[in-house]
């Protein structure tokens, strides 16, 4: 059953990271276009100059897209290939901020700001990539739930005694965050974040202050 | 850099045109072909200054492409064009006598930096 469930996950990051490189090629057309579009502008004199700053801005508009559609599909191709090896040798600062990055869109849903504090030199560690993204994942879940709208949540890693930990963080609560917490929902979340760090060999505490530590192992056992 | 002969290799037809066109406003005469077969066939018919080879193409690879270039013609210089992911076959590729190589979109001031880097 594990054996099937891997090789599901390896399947579909195989097949999102190869969709990836066709929208990359994609995108290096639409930017080739553009940048001709804009030659020909520098390279013609007999087009008015009032076209020349509309059409200046239209190409503006479309390199900002392109540069964001690029960034996007970069992260989605990361993403993808965390599915690669079930156990890889991995930078804590790059897994935190590939999984941070994918979140940004989930955390504008609800008005909330995502802050990544990395530590200043990578940590090594050897880990499950796709198990560390969801511990990462349920952590913002959690703490998201006691932001219904607003608010503001930083990831910062840190190397203490060569114990690599994140910590996540509510950094501020919004003036009116209205809601209701379900605690049989949170109890829910814990419960799922907790399993999920039996597989990694982590630890994972929360706070009153609301902020989560998960601990882990430099190399995982089991 | 006038007078310059570009061989560009890259299977997306609508990229390399666009490519080639803007170089050629630029004066470089630049030739396109889509696969790796065809470009080792027309480099034992033509001379060219330099060559643009997407590491990413059906059939032979770019890679395996450079290794036939490097052994029948180890002068010409050649710049790997690579998706984001795949720096590693950039990496690869230097290894096995490719000046150099960018992320693909290209930019057109870093292409022109890099072929003039690669002709000094």
């Amino acid at each position: 059953m594990k054996q099937l469930q891997d090789s599901k996950l390896v399947f579909f990051g195989k097949m999102t990271a190869s969709t990836t490189h066709e929208m990359k090629n994609v995108f290096a057309i639409i930017k080739e276009s553009s940048g001709l579009m804009e030659d020909i502008m520098s390279f013609t004199d007999d087009i008015p100059e009032t076209a020349k700053i509309k059409l200046a801005k239209i190409i503006d508009k479309i390199k900002g897209q392109v540069e964001r559609g690029n960034n996007l599909t970069q992260r989605i191709n990361r993403f993808a290939h965390s599915s690669d090896a079930l156990i890889a040798d991995t930078d804590l600062n790059e897994i935190v901020s590939r999984l941070v990055n994918m979140s940004e869109r989930l955390a504008k849903m609800k008005n909330i700001s995502l802050e990544l504090v990395p530590a200043a030199d990578p940590i090594m560690i050897t880990t499950k990539p796709v198990e560390l993204l969801m511990a990462q994942f349920y952590c913002l879940e959690y703490l998201f739930y006691f932001l219904p709208d607003g608010g503001k949540v930083s990831a910062t890693i840190k190397n203490p005694e060569s114990k690599p930990t994140i910590r996540f963080q509510i950094e501020s609560l919004p003036s009116n965050p209205g809601g209701k917490i379900d605690d049989a929902t949170l109890s829910g979340k814990w419960s799922e974040l907790e399993e999920i760090c039996k597989c990694l060999n982590a630890n994972a505490t929360v706070d009153d202050k609301l902020c989560i530590t998960i601990t882990l192992p430099v190399k995982p056992t089991g | 850099m006038d007078n310059l002969k570009i061989l560009l290799v890259d299977d997306e037809d609508d990229f390399i045109n666009t490519l080639a066109e803007r170089l050629e406003l630029r004066g470089l005469k630049s030739l396109t072909v889509h696969d790796g077969e065809s470009a080792i066939r027309l480099l034992d018919t033509e001379q060219f200054d330099i060559m643009l080879l997407d590491v990413m193409m059906p059939g032979m690879s770019g890679l395996e492409t450079l290794k036939h270039v490097k052994i029948d013609h180890p002068d010409l210089p050649v710049i790997l064009l690579t998706g984001h992911g795949s720096t590693k076959d950039g990496m690869e590729g230097m290894r096995m006598g490719a000046f150099d190589y960018l992320v693909k979109p290209v930019n057109i001031k870093d292409l022109l930096k890099k072929i003039e880097a690669a002709l000094k």
